[in-house]
């Protein structure tokens, strides 16, 4: 605990990881008690990390991303159902998983790839999800057989923050780019160029807005580059000049289907399709989301309280009207998690406790998801909103 | 449980409604402080609301508020649609590779070079559509990155944030919408009579009394007539016409006068038939007696005779067949002509907006701008004046 002040928070994550490989794979052979004794044990740490006293920001910073290892029970739980015993088991070889030899390793079922080391900071982590899971599959797949990745879904569904945490899980440098017309393949090629040099990761976002004759030749670019990496060559042209190859290097595009009220996008042609692994990602699990990062933001009670937020943003959903400037995705949840987080420690600073009880957890995430909501509403959705509100939260004064 | 508890920022924001003589409305007060509330959590916030709905003199009083308190905000207003995509975001030439930056990307710029502690705003007014609003899509979510084609990268900070001003979202993909925080404004949020009382306020002390009570007598009716008719030359707003019909009321002494004044306002965007209409019916309504029942229209109160009297042909001219020859041609001064010269003259005098006005050709409409200009320098008033303010086509002269 004492290490959380002293480390960066990179550190600790990889060491919190190596551990539970390590804890983990101890506990495989021993069958279900053993499996039990280290959910139990965990859910200790977890006990610990919340009521973690904090007034230095950057603890917080960090208490918060360790929080989110809650993942690692989600692991045992998964293994506990399906009764793995055999740590080459699917169940089991399908995590992310951390060893500490030489220089660090982290496998992914048969991928394995050195730690980079490159310094992250302390960039809010990701919730982990089985769509997170996955992704992160899918990704790894495609790098180790030399192919890029295409996360692709609607709006807010976490394609960008997908990949850039699993460079942050590899230590690797994650640079985003905003594809849109004015961009051509020259300039592309350039970004190409500098991203093989310094191995980083380059995460194409929107990139079907780039113009249709741009993409064909900017395929050609990422063909020779992936068979480059592919192949192990140290040198490759692009662009007409030759650049160094360093093997780490990756390209990821995400983007958003065509039509369907997304103005600007053009279909990807099929020869660049063929050089990126897609995965579609639809449905981000709200429910473990919120609570998840409830517990991080330092709710007690998350459980019971983020079931009734996601159940109130489906309901909005369902039963207000339909209107263009309504979004009940992510992003919005994610705005009323933070906000209510921040009254959440004013509060705390205020009465001095770290445990508020669960009726004062809930008028603050009534308190955030008003202030953050009722904005947007029209006059007649404002009633049956506070409606729903009074409907889900009963008892609660609004 | 107030829904948003900042209680020194609510005072001060009711002691500068209070300066600037604007009404206090419970309603938009809690907007404003709902908007400040999405510039902490977000960093794009969108203001979507029809005209006339008060988006502008939101920010414009949060800002004022906060620079009472000490907290200045540069702000960089822009109408992203005034301008083709390269002006606002920059372009690249083709030959020289050389970049030129836009307006949108000089000011993010300026921005960044900013101290922390200075928050800034820039404000886009203008419809959104995805063609320049989609290269905003980093900068508006987690990654707060501006990216320019020519591979530079603007990384802001959370002291930046993003204002949009828009009466419709029809084009915004849900990428768009919901990396935005929204403060939806409608009819209802800004109510007539709050600009109308607005306006008393601003009023000649001595005139209030008298105004007030014309006003609620008649005014709304009217109003509610005009909004029934629904023929308006122009597409206009509730606000709009409200507006519009104030403007001829300034300095009001009379309720003759208020009649005359108040069918030219309502009257200005109405085609020409109801225009008869409205103005029997207001004659009737305030039992004043117009000068000749047959032409209610061609009537004016003569402030300085206290009476109605009509418009009479102007015989005084002395007009020759060769007047009509020159460029331009020239002007005989018939009751019409010199009714829309008096509606004219009164946006001239008073108001400073644009005037729109659409006759079928031929018309006379050259000749009625000319007179206006005419009658403005022999006033004595600046000729600039004329078409200063791009707001919204509130006046219209048939």
């Amino acid at each position: 605990m004492t290490d959380i002040e002293r480390l960066p928070l990179q550190v600790l994550c990889i060491a919190q990881y190596v551990a539970f490989t390590r804890e983990c794979e101890a506990a495989l052979p021993g069958g279900k008690p053993a499996l039990e004794k280290l959910k139990v044990s965990l859910f200790q740490r977890l006990g610990e990390l919340t009521s973690y006293p904090t007034n230095v920001p950057l603890s917080t910073l960090k208490v918060k991303a360790l929080v989110l290892l809650i993942h690692n029970m989600d692991v045992v739980d998964q293994l506990l159902k399906a009764g793995t015993t055999w740590p080459k088991d699917w169940q089991w070889c399908k995590q992310l998983c951390y060893y500490l030899n030489q220089n660090g390793a982290v496998t992914m079922l048969m991928v394995s790839a050195e730690l980079d080391y490159t310094y992250q900071g302390n960039a809010p982590k990701l919730v982990h999800t089985p769509l997170t899971d996955k992704c992160y599959l899918t990704l790894t797949q495609a790098m180790f057989m030399g192919y890029g990745g295409n996360p692709y879904g609607p709006a807010g569904r976490g394609k960008t923050e997908s990949v850039k945490a699993l460079g942050n899980a590899f230590g690797q440098q994650v640079l985003v780019f905003n594809c849109d017309e004015g961009i051509d393949s020259k300039s592309m090629g350039r970004i190409f160029v500098g991203l093989v040099k310094c191995s980083a990761w380059g995460c194409f976002h929107e990139f079907n807005r780039l113009l249709p004759d741009q993409l064909s030749e900017i395929s050609q670019q990422i063909q020779i580059i992936q068979g480059a990496i592919k192949g192990r060559e140290p040198q490759c042209e692009v662009n007409g000049t030759q650049t160094s190859v360093d093997p780490n290097a990756g390209i990821f595009v995400t983007l958003n289907p065509a039509g369907k009220g997304y103005g600007g996008r053009s279909k990807l042609p099929d020869n660049l399709k063929a050089l990126f692994r897609a995965i579609s990602m639809a449905k981000p699990d709200n429910d473990l989301i919120s609570e998840v990062m409830m517990y991080s933001e330092g709710f007690k009670h998350a459980k019971a309280l983020s079931v009734k937020l996601v159940a109130i943003f489906t309901l909005s959903k369902q039963l207000l009207s339909p209107q263009q400037h309504y979004d009940w995705g992510l992003r919005a949840l994610k705005t009323i998690l933070s906000s209510s987080g921040q009254l959440l420690a004013a509060e705390k600073k205020q009465q001095g406790t770290l445990d508020l009880g669960q009726p004062v957890e809930e008028t603050i995430l009534i308190k955030a998801l008003r202030i953050n909501t009722l904005s947007k509403l029209t006059h007649s959705d404002t009633e049956a909103f506070n409606a729903l509100v009074g409907d889900v939260f009963p008892g609660a004064t609004t | 449980m107030t829904d948003v508890n900042y209680e020194t920022l609510e005072k001060a924001i009711l002691k500068v409604l209070e300066e600037e003589k604007l009404k206090t409305l419970l309603l938009q007060v809690r907007k404003i402080l709902q908007f400040y509330e999405a510039t902490m959590q977000r960093m794009g916030v969108v203001f979507f609301g029809p005209s006339g709905c008060g988006k502008s003199t939101i920010w414009r009083v949060l800002k004022l508020t906060l620079a009472q308190m000490g907290q200045k905000i540069p702000t960089y207003v822009m109408n992203p649609k005034s301008m083709p995509r390269e002006q606002l975001l920059g372009h690249m030439d083709m030959d020289t590779r050389e970049w030129f930056d836009g307006v949108l990307t000089a000011s993010a710029r300026k921005v960044v070079r900013e101290p922390p502690d200075v928050k800034s705003w820039i404000i886009c007014d203008g419809d959104i559509d995805p063609e320049w609003v989609e290269s905003l899509n980093l900068v508006l979510d987690d990654n707060r990155l501006l990216m320019m084609p020519s591979g530079e990268r603007i990384q802001f900070s959370p002291n930046v944030n993003f204002i949009f001003e828009t009466h419709d979202l029809k084009f915004a993909s849900p990428a768009t919408v919901s990396r935005m925080g929204m403060i939806f404004l409608d009819q209802e949020s800004s109510d007539v009579k709050c600009i109308v009382s607005a306006w008393l306020k601003k009023q000649p002390a001595e005139l209030q009394m008298k105004l007030d009570n014309w006003l609620s007598e008649y005014f709304f009716k009217v109003l509610d007539w005009v909004l029934a008719q629904d023929s308006a030359v122009v597409d206009t707003t509730k606000a709009g016409i409200v507006v519009s019909a104030l403007s001829h009321l300034h300095g009001v002494a009379s309720k003759a006068e208020f009649v005359c004044a108040a069918i030219r306002g309502f009257g200005s965007n109405l085609m020409h038939t109801k225009r008869a209409e409205l103005a029997k019916l207001l004659y009737s309504w305030t039992g004043e007696m117009p000068a000749d029942h047959r032409r209610p229209l061609d009537g004016f109160f003569n402030v300085k005779r206290g009476v109605h009297e009509l418009y009479a042909q102007d015989t005084s001219q002395q007009l020759t067949f060769d007047d009509f020859d020159t460029e331009g041609g020239a002007m005989v001064r018939t009751a019409a002509v010199q009714r829309d010269e008096h509606m004219l003259l009164q946006w001239m005098g008073s108001w400073s907006q644009l005037v729109v006005a659409r006759v079928p050709r031929s018309a006379g409409r050259d000749h009625s701008q000319r007179r206006r200009v005419e009658a403005l320098v022999r006033r004595g008033l600046p000729r600039g004046r004329e078409n200063t303010g791009l707001r919204r086509p509130d006046r219209d002269v048939l």
